[in-house]
């Protein structure tokens, strides 16, 4: 495995952890909108 | 007029079968090792039983040597069809002499689960299955979500077998050539497999007390059942087993790469830029934030949970592990069965929408939901606007693309292939005095590969509705293609000239 391979492989892996991390709080606000709300 | 298969094309389709068969028990060789290591002997029996079984039908295969062993696209998709099929059949010999298993047909539905990433289980006392055949049915997993199709094209590569690459749904032809398609879906398998196995095996050490081996176990087994977006895991009682967030994150970041297409994931690797333009990307973030938001307001309007955070931890797992077609549960069985209203829609369809193409999920796939919109919008259009206006639309996926109705045509029908099959599993399950609901969830669970569970699937269901289920995962995981050339081919058998 090349270098720039390795460099492209933990991008990848750092755009879905900064996806889940996104989601997750994204998640997080809704329901606390949805608890404020109802 | 039909042509009837010669000769030839059955020696094409037994070799090729035969080398498949041998791929599926050299894979054998994991639980293999696992049970030298821990004393297994039992278990090391009937996996080397099985290992044999494959290796004497690869022997004897090669009677069968065809003239040329490249393979038509047509007879390409019997093999697929037919491997689906039977390397379950050998899977399950391990399985089924494990004792944990009522009847042989239990087992294959077991293996048949694994190998399909579907993740529904008929295992009795799970906790107590020794660890080497724990290890089988996870690999059964790895070995039908990288496409163990793909895994003998890299050993046995031939170019006339890119035709088994189609039958699999994996459309996208990343690379030009299927040796350097196959290594670069090895290699980011091999990225995740190190960072997410070495996080969970030090989570299961240091905060879970697990010991080293058993944390390995753990680790390793999640890795192959969340990457492949699977769904079996070591316990009974699914991730839940360890209440820890780090286990949970850790299996949502795998969920989510093993349902990106390995289109994207080559994207990702090359850095391009523009992704969020892909009509793929938008629809899944789309249908996820919806059946999320749909979900999560139902679980509140039910009262299911007292504060925000149990809801969300709860509600954005299940969710997550629906939509990419896993399958793990943070929550009991008869917990996720108390799921009512909004929170039972926002999984169902969650599970029923499924993840990107040429990735390990199921399900109707994003890239389809996104072009059956489309497609209803511009009938829409068409309603709407004057008689002879000439309506083209066209979407980004990797490049700009029209929207013929050719294609239109073709991704509505398996689309509705799918819902067909969803409700004719919901209708057996209901025949057979399961709640509509439950019927209809468990239908769409083995349909889409997900393998959440509310309780249909037990040990013991009743025989015909088992049949069902595994006719209703292999034909999800075939995207119905795959399957309909057999049938062609036994028809053309049959009834050609």
């Amino acid at each position: 495995m090349k270098r720039s391979d390795l460099r492209g492989a933990a991008a990848g892996l750092l755009v879905e952890v900064l996806v889940v991390a996104v989601l997750v709080t994204a998640g997080i606000a809704f329901t606390h909108l949805i608890f404020l709300v109802h | 007029m039909l042509l009837k298969p010669n000769t030839e094309d059955f020696r094409s389709i037994g070799f090729a079968l035969g080398r498949v068969m041998m791929v599926a028990g050299a894979s054998g060789v994991l639980p293999v090792g696992w049970a030298i290591a821990r004393r297994e002997w039992v278990p090391l029996g009937s996996l080397l039983l099985m290992i044999g079984v494959a290796a004497m039908i690869g022997a004897l295969s090669e009677l069968l040597r065809p003239k040329k062993t490249r393979l038509s696209w047509s007879q390409g998709m019997v093999v697929v069809a037919l491997t689906w099929l039977l390397i379950p059949g050998l899977g399950a010999l391990p399985l089924w002499m494990s004792g944990h298993f009522g009847r042989y047909l239990d087992a294959y539905f077991e293996a048949m689960s694994g190998l399909t990433t579907t993740g529904l289980s008929l295992t009795q006392d799970l906790d107590h299955l020794a660890e080497s055949l724990n290890v089988w049915r996870h690999t059964l997993h790895f070995l039908g979500g990288q496409g163990i199709v793909l895994a003998a094209l890299t050993f046995f590569a031939g170019p006339g077998i890119l035709s088994l690459l189609h039958g699999e749904g994996r459309e996208d032809q990343i690379f030009p050539s299927v040796r350097s398609t196959a290594r670069f879906i090895w290699m980011v398998s091999l990225v995740h497999a190190v960072a997410g196995i070495s996080i969970l095996t030090l989570e299961g050490i240091f905060n879970l007390g697990l010991g080293g081996v058993r944390s390995l176990l753990h680790a390793m087994n999640i890795f192959m059942a969340a990457f492949d977006t699977g769904g079996f895991t070591t316990m009974s009682t699914s991730i839940a087993y360890y209440g820890s967030a780090v286990f949970e994150v850790t299996a949502m970041v795998l969920m989510v790469a093993g349902t990106m297409s390995f289109g994207l994931h080559h994207a990702l690797w090359r850095r391009e830029k523009g992704l969020l333009r892909n009509l793929e990307v938008r629809t899944i973030l789309t249908t996820f934030g919806v059946t999320l938001g749909v979900a999560l307001i139902g679980l509140k309007v039910q009262g299911a949970y007292p504060d925000a955070i149990s809801l969300v931890r709860r509600g954005f797992f299940q969710v997550i592990s629906a939509h990419s077609g896993t399958g793990f549960a943070s929550i009991s069985t008869p917990e996720l069965g108390r799921w009512s209203g909004l929170a039972f829609l926002g999984i169902t369809v969650a599970m029923a929408m499924g993840g990107m193409a040429s990735s390990t999920a199921g399900g109707v796939k994003s890239l389809r939901v996104g072009l059956t919109f489309g497609a209803m919008l511009d009938t829409v259009k068409e309603a709407l606007l004057p008689e002879h206006s000439v309506i083209t639309t066209s979407f980004h996926q990797s490049r700009r693309q029209r929207l013929t109705p050719e294609l239109a045509q073709s991704v509505m029908a398996v689309s509705l292939l799918f819902v067909a099959l969803y409700l004719v599993g919901a209708a057996v399950g209901y025949a057979y005095g399961y709640p509509l609901t439950d019927a209809l969830f468990e239908s769409v669970s083995a349909t889409a590969a997900v393998g959440l569970s509310v309780g249909v699937t037990h040990p013991g269901m009743e025989i015909p509705l088992e049949a069902v289920m595994i006719g209703q995962m292999w034909l999800g995981r075939l995207e119905f293609v795959a399957a309909f050339s057999l049938l062609g081919f036994f028809i053309s058998w049959v009834r050609g000239e």
